[in-house]
């Protein structure tokens, strides 16, 4: 069963990029943009292959950014952003997808995935934010570089994921540290 | 120098313009959460004709929508708050009225994500709350450019001005008050880099005349850059206005205008 | 300069894919995009846009673009307003040479203007623009991208970062004429360019010159003026404007910009002065002119209030 699954997202079509390969390093600015079709050491998945790796135990992880609250605001001044809306089930985990990542920031990443995978490279990790937007790639390639074996990239994001048909859900995002 | 504050609004939600209206429960609830985060229950009324929040028909600029206020009561006005509720911070700011107010009509300009009811709630000296609405499609308008150039604004800022208009009757003068600011939100992305510009922006205004209170009014990041705030006021001592304001940094600008000649 | 080549290897992807699936269906409809290009010059093509706001119908084919071809080279000013608008000006350009296009001059940021070079990424030309163009993308790129997108799904179209900036003056050479290009300050836009094509004395003045349709401001109304007044030195036999004809006069075509331009200024700093602010302004700038452009409601608004934001500090004190 798992054999199928894995062959299922393998031969997920991927538009031809002409035999280039995926950039070295970390996409650095400018993360609105069109990706690669591509990223070493990762599977992309559809969403429908998603959704196979969830119901296999997958762990999901949104990497989009979110509004922070102004440091300075005052406690009693509303700070109520308009809700995400993700994959069900998704961890979100805003910043740990820029290209430059503090020290800090980078024990926060190597600690949550330690824990939420208890510690098995071996367990499959998928991350996603939107269409065309270098973050996700970004995270899966550190994920990649930290020892992680399976690590799954969803590129189209949760519009993809809301036009296969499946359902959204308002998320939470965890608080890692900023860079200063 | 319009600031990407909106547009970095609308990349960090789904990346969707929100062209349409969301539904009237949908709406309704995001008001109770709101309007909660500040009145934490407090019963409030409709307040007829008594508050008006008024908004041009055709949204000019999201980054700068002018809204008007109007107050109508034989009621003593305490304190008004606005509010854009689908804005992530979205109380826009609260005026405590002083002696010298004359608290008939207030004017902002507020920074508007796409289509939002914007809410005014006036509260009387008994402490009754009055509610008012109004919907307002923004459409774009959130791509409000950015063409500021930061040598223009670190050397304008905190500069003011403070227009008047003497009415040939001595019943009270409308005023508007203007300050350069960029009044950034700390969201906006440094275009080209990883980090964010940091956040700065108007806290408190407070504006007296011959030593009397006008308002004082608490504020953060949906009042538009460059505020410019409407009110009228009945001078009092020798007529002359002084403003201070207080912004997220700890600068502190402040300036005194001699009371109109006559 | 990975990042760029990479960029455009994914946009020639998202080309191809856009050719492949749009091909059979509207071949028929750039056949007929591309019988619109007008010589208004030997070698100088302008394809004018549609004095409308951008639609699916219509692919925000709204400004004028064209082409500029010599004895060795192509240049392209402006790729269009989305991917297929783009692929229309490419078929265009392949229908009359098969020169190289080594150039696509982006004369702004505006997506009319800029959301077609994709289209080109295949011919990999160098993306020109204007030394503010890149902090311009960088801040609006994705959100013009994104509103593309839902209008017109993957054949929307995107920005790319230029290759090369201009922040003065700047010449490229097609092998039997230069073409000059030079930045202005905020005038229409931030970003905005104008190409000079001295053997024929023809000045592509892009959106620095809207005619029949209402001007838009984006920029520094003052800047526009001062801009437009600049452009008198170079004394052009005759200029492509961004909206409009393919060409006008010079200066007779400008006559009419710089007169709403003036009005919007005068109007806005007569409320001013007698102490109204943007609501007033917003109900008298400029009427005067309504009755003289097109899409006049669509779009005064907006520059009224920024012609106020921008004159309520003028004469401060």
């Amino acid at each position: 069963m798992r054999f199928l699954h894995f062959a299922v997202m393998l031969a997920v079509p991927l538009l031809v990029a002409a035999g280039e390969p995926d950039p070295a390093g970390f996409r650095m600015d400018n993360y609105n943009a069109p990706v690669p079709d591509t990223l070493a050491g990762a599977q992309v998945v559809d969403a429908e292959s998603l959704a196979s790796a969830m119901a296999d135990g997958a762990i999901v992880i949104d990497v989009m950014p979110a509004p922070h609250r102004p440091p300075a605001l005052p406690a009693d001044r509303p700070w109520l952003p308009v809700p995400r809306m993700e994959v069900p089930g998704s961890l979100w985990w805003p910043e740990i997808g820029r290209g430059a990542i503090s020290p800090a920031l980078d024990v926060w990443f190597r600690g949550r995935l330690a824990t939420v995978t208890g510690g098995d490279p071996g367990k499959a990790l998928a991350f996603y934010c939107k269409p065309n937007c270098w973050m996700s790639w970004n995270a899966a390639k550190r994920a990649i570089g930290y020892g992680y074996r399976k690590v799954l990239w969803f590129p189209g994001g949760a519009e993809a994921w809301a036009e296969a048909g499946y359902p959204l859900h308002p998320g939470t995002p965890e608080a890692p540290p900023l860079d200063p | 120098m319009k600031p990407i504050f909106c547009a970095a609004l609308v990349l960090l939600s789904l990346g969707l313009a929100r062209a349409t209206r969301a539904g009237e429960n949908e709406e309704a609830q995001r008001w109770e959460l709101v309007r909660n985060s500040v009145y934490h229950g407090r019963a409030m009324q409709d307040a007829g004709d008594a508050v008006q929040v008024i908004v041009p028909d055709r949204a000019l600029d999201a980054a700068l929508v002018p809204v008007t206020v109007r107050l109508d009561t034989p009621k003593r006005i305490v304190a008004l708050s606005l509010f854009v509720d689908n804005n992530p911070a979205p109380l826009v700011g609260t005026f405590h009225f002083g002696p010298a107010i004359s608290a008939t009509q207030i004017k902002l300009r507020v920074r508007v994500n796409a289509f939002t009811p914007i809410h005014a709630v006036a509260e009387t000296e008994e402490g009754t709350l009055l509610n008012a609405s109004h919907f307002v499609k923004a459409a774009g308008g959130c791509s409000a450019p950015s063409t500021g150039q930061s040598a223009d604004i670190a050397a304008n800022i905190g500069q003011m001005q403070l227009r008047r208009t003497r009415p040939d009757d001595g019943s009270p003068i409308p005023a508007q008050l203007l300050i350069s600011h960029p009044n950034y939100s700390g969201m906006q992305t440094n275009p080209g880099g990883a980090n964010f510009i940091p956040a700065r922006y108007l806290e408190t205004v407070s504006i007296k005349t011959g030593g009397v209170t006008v308002f004082d009014l608490a504020t953060d990041i949906s009042l538009s850059e460059d505020p410019v705030i409407g009110f009228s006021y009945t001078p009092a001592g020798d007529g002359g206005v002084d403003v201070v304001a207080h912004d997220s940094s700890g600068a502190v600008f402040s300036r005194h205008f001699e009371s109109l000649a006559n | 300069m990975l990042r760029e080549g990479l960029s455009r290897r994914k946009v020639v992807t998202l080309a191809v894919a856009g050719l492949v699936g749009a091909a059979v269906t509207h071949r028929k409809a750039i056949a007929a995009i591309a019988a619109d290009m007008i010589e208004v010059a030997p070698g100088l093509f302008v394809r004018t846009g549609l004095t409308e706001i951008a639609t699916a119908a219509n692919r925000d084919a709204i400004a004028n673009i064209g082409f500029v071809v010599d004895r060795e080279s192509v240049a392209v000013i402006d790729p269009g307003g989305s991917l297929a608008d783009g692929l229309a000006l490419r078929s265009a350009i392949r229908a009359r040479t098969s020169l190289p296009i080594r150039y696509v001059i982006v004369t702004h940021i505006h997506p009319d203007h800029i959301l077609g070079c994709p289209a080109f990424a295949g011919d990999h030309p160098e993306f020109i623009g204007h030394a503010a163009l890149p902090r311009s993308i960088a801040e609006r790129g994705e959100f013009y991208r994104a509103g593309m997108h839902e209008l017109l799904g993957d054949e929307g179209g995107a920005a790319v970062m230029p290759d090369r900036t201009i922040a003065a003056t700047g010449t490229i050479d097609l092998g039997g004429r230069k073409l000059e290009i030079r930045a202005h300050g905020p005038a229409h836009s931030g970003s905005d360019l104008t190409v000079m094509d001295s053997t024929t004395g023809t000045l592509w003045a892009a959106d620095l010159l809207f005619v029949t349709r209402v001007p838009s401001l984006d920029g520094s109304v003052r800047g526009w003026l001062r801009e437009l007044a600049a452009l008198d030195d170079t004394n052009p036999a005759r200029v492509v404007p961004g909206h409009g004809p393919a060409s006008v006069p010079w200066p007779d075509g400008a006559a009419d910009v710089r007169r709403y331009l003036e009005t919007l200024a005068a109007d806005v700093r007569a409320v001013l002065k007698r102490g109204g602010d943007l609501d007033e302004a917003a109900q008298v700038a400029a009427l005067s002119e309504r009755g003289r452009w097109q899409l006049f409601d669509e779009y005064n608004a907006h520059n009224i209030a920024h012609a106020v934001h921008e004159l309520e500090w003028e004469n401060a004190q």
